[in-house]
């Protein structure tokens, strides 16, 4: 297994390969490590596809408005505002493909690391900033706390909305003023619920008595041979995509 | 006396404003062009500079957009660096402003402090964009105007809707220590 650090860092330079992809080859090999992570970790696929699903009527959204939107030149037919092009589908099949190798990317870091040591392989990545006078201790927990509340606050809002329609509000309003309504009417609860989450949590954590200007733990090693073999892979991964070609 | 917020209190805010300005893009993407005509990202950057303080609100304006680029691609990577600056004065001044203000209504300091940092923020994020990330080509002040006033005129309506409303609503309900 992998340590939390060695994880974290892959994840950036598996975003980094991501970003930099634009042609099916670096996807597919992305794909394929994702596929033999999986398998060897033996992770909950139908948990992490979840994220996926929840998310499939934006993706659906951005590949429409893409294609339909993204140029003139070139359209299949033109009808009103609508150019429907194959470049504008591929732009919006591109980002859709990022998003979603960045949401399982993430999700093996989440499902195989603890939060709290997340916040401290965070610590240690960023220990030489501690030399420019930067709270490394408190950016790690506002980092690694931020990312556990983005679950929790993706599941208000879906019962948030349920509520609100089941009281007749409806998201599909038109004219600026009936779509303001509707989205103060999500928004309000939303930070209302979400402030009350995150008072409960800081009092958990003084009764717990959490210090931030404390060190969480000591590691004595960060990477071991098989981590530094990881990433130098991942960054040959980054290498191949930027000067083979690939990167446009 | 008034207490006053922990440190604790202020990071687990600061975590939960940065995860809103992902999270609440995400559903405001479900009403076509909400996010360039809403703002959405701006809202927790605000409220959140409001209750935890300048340095903190940096924190939120720089890691909340940041992040979201990384997590779902929004906003694009192109216009990444200039939405890290504006979001970030828009942390630092609300913070700045609300602890500077001091008059004796309360709702004109809230005010004050909402539409000086909005304002300081666009000017700071087109110089911004004018100096690094305009590539060569003319920026103009109707093409900054435009952009940051015109565009996401309902998002400004929005932020001075809900802000103070927001932040009356959680002082209220004793969740911030003003």
């Amino acid at each position: 297994m992998f340590s939390a650090e060695a994880k974290l860092l892959s994840f950036i330079l598996f975003v980094v390969s991501i970003v930099l992809s634009k042609t099916i080859v670096p996807f597919a090999l992305l794909i394929l490590i994702l596929i033999i992570l999986y398998w060897d970790l033996h992770l909950d696929k139908a948990k992490a596809f979840s994220s996926v699903k929840r998310l499939s009527t934006f993706f659906i959204l951005i590949i429409l408005i893409n294609t339909f939107f993204f140029s003139k030149e070139k359209a299949w037919f033109e009808f009103y505002c609508f150019t429907p092009t194959l470049l504008g589908l591929k732009n919006g099949l591109i980002i859709t493909t990022r998003t979603i190798l960045i949401l399982l990317y993430s999700e093996i870091v989440m499902q195989t690391t603890s939060t709290l040591r997340l916040a401290l392989a965070f610590e240690h990545l960023l220990y030489p900033l501690k030399y420019l006078f930067l709270p490394i201790q408190k950016l790690s927990m506002i980092f690694s706390l931020s990312l556990s509340f983005i679950n929790v606050l993706n599941e208000e809002i879906v019962r948030i909305k349920q509520a609100q329609t089941l009281r007749g509000i409806t998201y599909e309003k038109k004219g600026i003023r009936g779509r303001v309504e509707a989205l103060l009417s999500l928004t309000v609860p939303l930070f209302l619920s979400a402030f009350h989450k995150a008072d409960e949590l800081s009092f958990a954590l003084e009764s717990r008595g959490y210090d931030p200007k404390k060190k969480l733990g000591k590691l004595e090693h960060f990477f071991s041979r098989k981590d530094v073999l990881f990433i130098f892979f991942i960054l040959l991964l980054n290498g191949v995509i930027i000067y083979g070609g690939y990167y446009v | 006396m008034e207490a006053i917020m922990s440190e604790i209190k202020k990071i687990v805010i600061t975590a939960l404003s940065v995860a809103l300005c992902i999270v609440l893009p995400m559903a405001f993407h479900a009403v076509p062009k909400a996010g360039i005509l809403y703002l959405p990202m701006h809202l927790p950057v605000l409220l959140g500079g409001l209750i935890v303080g300048p340095l903190y609100g940096i924190v939120i304006g720089l890691l909340g957009p940041l992040l979201s680029s990384l997590l779902t691609g929004m906003p694009p990577s192109a216009i990444l660096p200039t939405m890290m600056i504006e979001l970030a004065l828009y942390g630092l001044f609300t913070g700045l402003f609300i602890k500077v203000i001091n008059t004796k209504w309360e709702a004109v300091n809230l005010y004050s402090a909402l539409v000086l940092a909005m304002v300081a923020g666009r000017i700071g994020a087109g110089i911004a964009k004018a100096l690094f990330f305009t590539s060569g080509q003319s920026y103009s002040i109707a093409a900054w105007a435009t952009g940051y006033f015109v565009t996401g005129i309902a998002g400004i309506i929005i932020q001075l809707i809900a802000v103070p409303f927001l932040y009356y609503a959680l002082s209220k309900a004793k969740l911030i220590t003003k």
